[in-house]
């Protein structure tokens, strides 16, 4: 079925509300599942693949670890990025604003592609940001996301890293600077050289993508909407005939 | 003249104008109070058609005897080419039902891009009479649907019929042959995003305006319809309907709990048009030279207020206390209007009376009559009606900043006892049925559990007690830190720190307090529509009439005055 960006997040705001997601978390959380998949990102396999998860299991709230000017450490305690991904952002960006670097290590999270619409909200609002993240092992992939202060979409890139070992395996790193050219410095320096060909998408072709999404609708498979149906329905209330007089007679 | 499309913000700049300050502006019954003005999404889509000579003619036109069947109607605007189709079938009486969770109706319709070919026209066939039960694609950008005003309809088609006018008289106590009970836009049920409306179809790219036109071609079909019928009964006999009369006509609408959260979900874009408005009125108030032709329209626009208003019924008692109210008051208004002859310089002077003597309701009606004094002040801010509902976190602001910006801007909500039970006993919930929301009572009703978050009082002060507490902790504290320890207050600063920045921000009312009255959130969002007529059914749910005097197809090309607002009851010609 095809539905709108607009329908598709009105569906998954309820849905996460449904979960137990806090006001302003099920909004933002919406936003970025469809808007992944609204500019060609698979935002809608990647929560289909991270729902079931998140439908079992509570976590505890993430912790702050480390902090000092320009860098913090959060222990997400394996939340997905969809709850804790603007927290991690917000710090980010606000200490970017008061020294002009922000780095955040968000660890043991997951569904950590769902950042980048988090990214692309900072570059609208004036930061540049960078985002990198490792999956997998035997190879490693080795996940990067730049914007660019003012741009409407990222550049996002992945590449083999062949069979390294990292310690740093659910790690999201963000990294936020009013100076993109010192961003993207500091970042490379932090970055794998790829070993092997892996695929990009620049923010001319994201564009392309929201436009198509735009004009067509998304296409959403049945048991995707049978699940968000089944999340929805925890925040209806039965209907009664005095439920109906509550709407006025 | 003032440039087409003046930044409402680079013109209150330019005039240094005296907005009224917010807590007159936003609050809740004042809200409720609000008439239809010029910037009405009805007057300004309107003026478009009409200024533009809009082309809108018949490609299909399959009705039988009594006018079932299957009417399409392509609309050449300067922007493209759309078709509006109708579906008329026929409706057992006993399942007639305004409520949005009915499962059929009289008339169903359907605005899309493009022509429409016959491939497309089976699809919305099948769907576009099962509304929410059905699914359409993103070539349509509006569904809806009417059902019939059966007594009023048979009516006029008896009179018709019978070579006789309907009775205007009784037009004025039901101004409408049907009444619609839900129009769909914004992407709903698979149909085109607001985004690809607002890129892709200029002629729509105002808020509401495709919904508007909408009801504008239903209005017409209803009209049709009923002298299609009255033709079909009696060939000899029927007459056509004098136009007078048809532009007395206007849709019946019956608005409930279904419109409310869009007010609360929507403060950027709801402020806007607050903003608009107050500044086309201190525009008016700032520039509007008082002449002798001005005061002439004046009392003549107030002369028909009176008639519009003693035409109006309702079986409400508040809102006929209101409306005699009002008719009082205006009366006053024009006894004052005489006295000052010449000497009235100044449009501040009758502001500061009307707020020093007469009602909220008076007072808003006044505002509507010199916004219709000035159209070369007030028409060139049609165009900043909408907005981007974007509400951003500024996480560096400083905790104490933060404190400060709730004091400034929602000192309103702070001054609510909400130790006082009766200030919480109602809750906002969706039912399952359409996911259609409803009030509670606390004590009463389930679903307390799954309230829906409407409360924005409330909310600010539980999130300033925080605030509080976190900075007797820590004085150095950013919004970023905070939102780390009480997660859960994201929703809520998130929407201080966007609103403040508005010069109106949130409506200013305890959204569940015992005594609330959702009509007023209601009634504010219908006079942006342009709707007029308004009659209470309860505190949940309220009728009214669009398009009321409003020009008619036929008159498009012809000369238009662009004055129909609060219409009054036609002169029955004589019949010869």
């Amino acid at each position: 079925m095809n539905m709108s960006l607009n329908e598709l997040t009105a569906a998954f705001k309820r849905a996460f509300e449904g979960l137990g997601f806090e006001l302003g978390d099920y909004e933002d959380a919406a936003q970025m599942v469809v808007w992944l998949e609204a500019h060609g990102l698979g935002g809608l396999q990647e929560v289909q693949r991270g729902l079931p998860y998140l439908i079992q299991k509570a976590c505890p709230a993430p912790h702050l670890s480390y902090e000092d000017d320009s860098l913090a450490v959060i222990d997400a305690r394996n939340n997905s990025v969809l709850t804790c991904g603007g927290q991690a952002i917000d710090l980010a960006y606000a200490k970017a604003r008061q020294s002009g670097l922000g780095i955040v290590q968000l660890r043991n999270s997951h569904n950590r592609k769902m950042i980048i619409e988090r990214l692309v909200n900072c570059g609208r609002r004036g930061i540049a940001c960078f985002a990198y993240w490792r999956n997998g092992s035997g190879p490693v992939t080795e996940h990067v996301v730049s914007v660019a202060s003012g741009e409407d979409c990222p550049h996002y890139s992945h590449y083999s890293v062949g069979d390294r070992q990292f310690g740093d395996k659910q790690t999201l790193y963000i990294v936020c600077s009013d100076n993109f050219g010192l961003l993207k410095a500091r970042v490379n320096r932090e970055l794998c050289q790829p070993s092997a060909e892996g695929g990009i998408m620049t923010p001319e072709q994201a564009r392309t993508a929201y436009a198509e999404s735009l004009e067509q609708g998304i296409a959403v498979n049945s048991e995707l909407l049978a699940t968000l149906d089944g999340l929805i329905k925890n925040i209806l209330v039965e209907s009664t005939e005095q439920s109906r007089l509550g709407a006025g007679d | 003249m003032e440039q087409s499309t003046d930044n409402v913000k680079a013109v209150q700049k330019r005039y240094q104008l005296p907005l009224r300050p917010p807590e007159q502006v936003m609050d809740l019954e004042r809200l409720g109070c609000h008439h239809q003005t010029r910037l009405s999404f009805m007057r300004t889509l309107m003026r478009r058609v009409m200024n533009e000579q809009w082309r809108i003619e018949p490609v299909v036109f399959e009705l039988n005897a009594e006018a079932y069947g299957t009417v399409v109607y392509e609309i050449q605007a300067p922007g493209g080419i759309y078709s509006f189709v109708l579906f008329s079938n026929y409706l057992d009486p006993e399942n007639r039902n305004d409520r949005v969770i009915a499962s059929q109706w009289d008339l169903t319709m359907a605005l899309c891009e493009g022509q429409v070919d016959a491939e497309q026209l089976e699809q919305l066939r099948e769907n576009v009479p099962k509304q929410e039960a059905g699914r359409v694609d993103s070539r349509v950008f509006v569904l809806s649907r009417a059902n019939r005003s059966a007594r009023n309809f048979e009516s006029v088609v008896d009179c018709l019929a019978s070579g006789r006018q309907p009775d205007p008289e009784q037009i004025a106590k039901v101004g409408y042959l049907y009444r619609t009970t839900a129009v769909y836009g914004s992407g709903k049920l698979g149909m085109a995003d607001w985004g690809k409306v607002q890129r892709k179809y200029p002629d729509f790219a105002r808020p509401f305006a495709a919904e508007m036109f909408t009801c504008y071609m239903l209005r017409h079909f209803s009209l049709l319809q009923a002298e299609h019928i009255a033709r079909a009964r009696a060939p000899k006999t029927a007459v056509a309907m004098d136009e007078g009369i048809k532009r007395y006509f206007g849709i019946g609408n019956a608005t409930g709990l279904g419109m409310a959260p869009f007010l609360v979900h929507h403060p950027v874009l709801v402020s806007q048009w607050i903003e608009v408005r107050e500044t086309a009125l201190a525009k008016v108030v700032q520039q509007g030279a008082v002449t002798p032709a001005h005061l002439s329209r004046l009392r003549d626009l107030t002369a028909r207020v009176v008639q519009h208003t003693r035409e109006i019924t309702t079986d409400n008692e508040l809102q006929s206390h209101n409306n005699a109210v009002l008719l009082e008051e205006l009366m006053g208004f024009s006894t004052w209007l005489e006295q000052q002859g010449d000497s009235l310089t100044h449009w501040g002077e009758l502001q500061e009376t009307a707020q020093a003597h007469w009602g909220m309701e008076t007072q808003e009606v006044i505002i509507t009559l010199l916004l219709e004094l000035y159209p070369e002040l007030v028409d060139s801010l049609e165009e900043q009606m909408g907005a981007e509902e974007i509400h951003d976190i500024q996480p560096e602001m400083s905790l104490s900043a933060f404190k400060t910006l709730i004091e400034t801007h929602y000192q309103w909500a702070l001054d609510i006892d909400f130790s006082r039970q009766e200030a919480q006993q109602v809750f906002w919930y969706r039912s399952e049925e359409k996911l259609e929301p409803r009030l509670g009572q606390c004590d009463l009703d389930p679903g307390k559990d799954r309230e829906m978050p409407l409360a924005v009082g409330r909310a600010v002060q539980q999130c300033y007690e925080e605030v509080v507490a976190q900075l007797d902790r820590r004085a150095d504290l950013d919004i970023a830190h905070l939102l780390l320890l009480a997660p859960e207050l994201k929703g809520i600063v998130r929407r201080i720190q966007t609103m403040s920045q508005r010069i109106y921000g949130d409506i200013q009312a305890n959204l569940v307090d015992k005594d609330v009255l959702p009509i007023h959130l209601l009634r504010c969002k219908l006079a942006f529509f342009g709707v007029n007529k308004y009659d209470p059914r309860s505190r949940l749910w309220v009728r009214n009439t669009m398009f009321q005097g409003a020009p008619l197809l036929s008159d498009i090309g012809k000369p238009f005055a662009d004055d129909w607002c609060f219409p009054v009851a036609p002169a029955l010609k004589e019949e010869v």
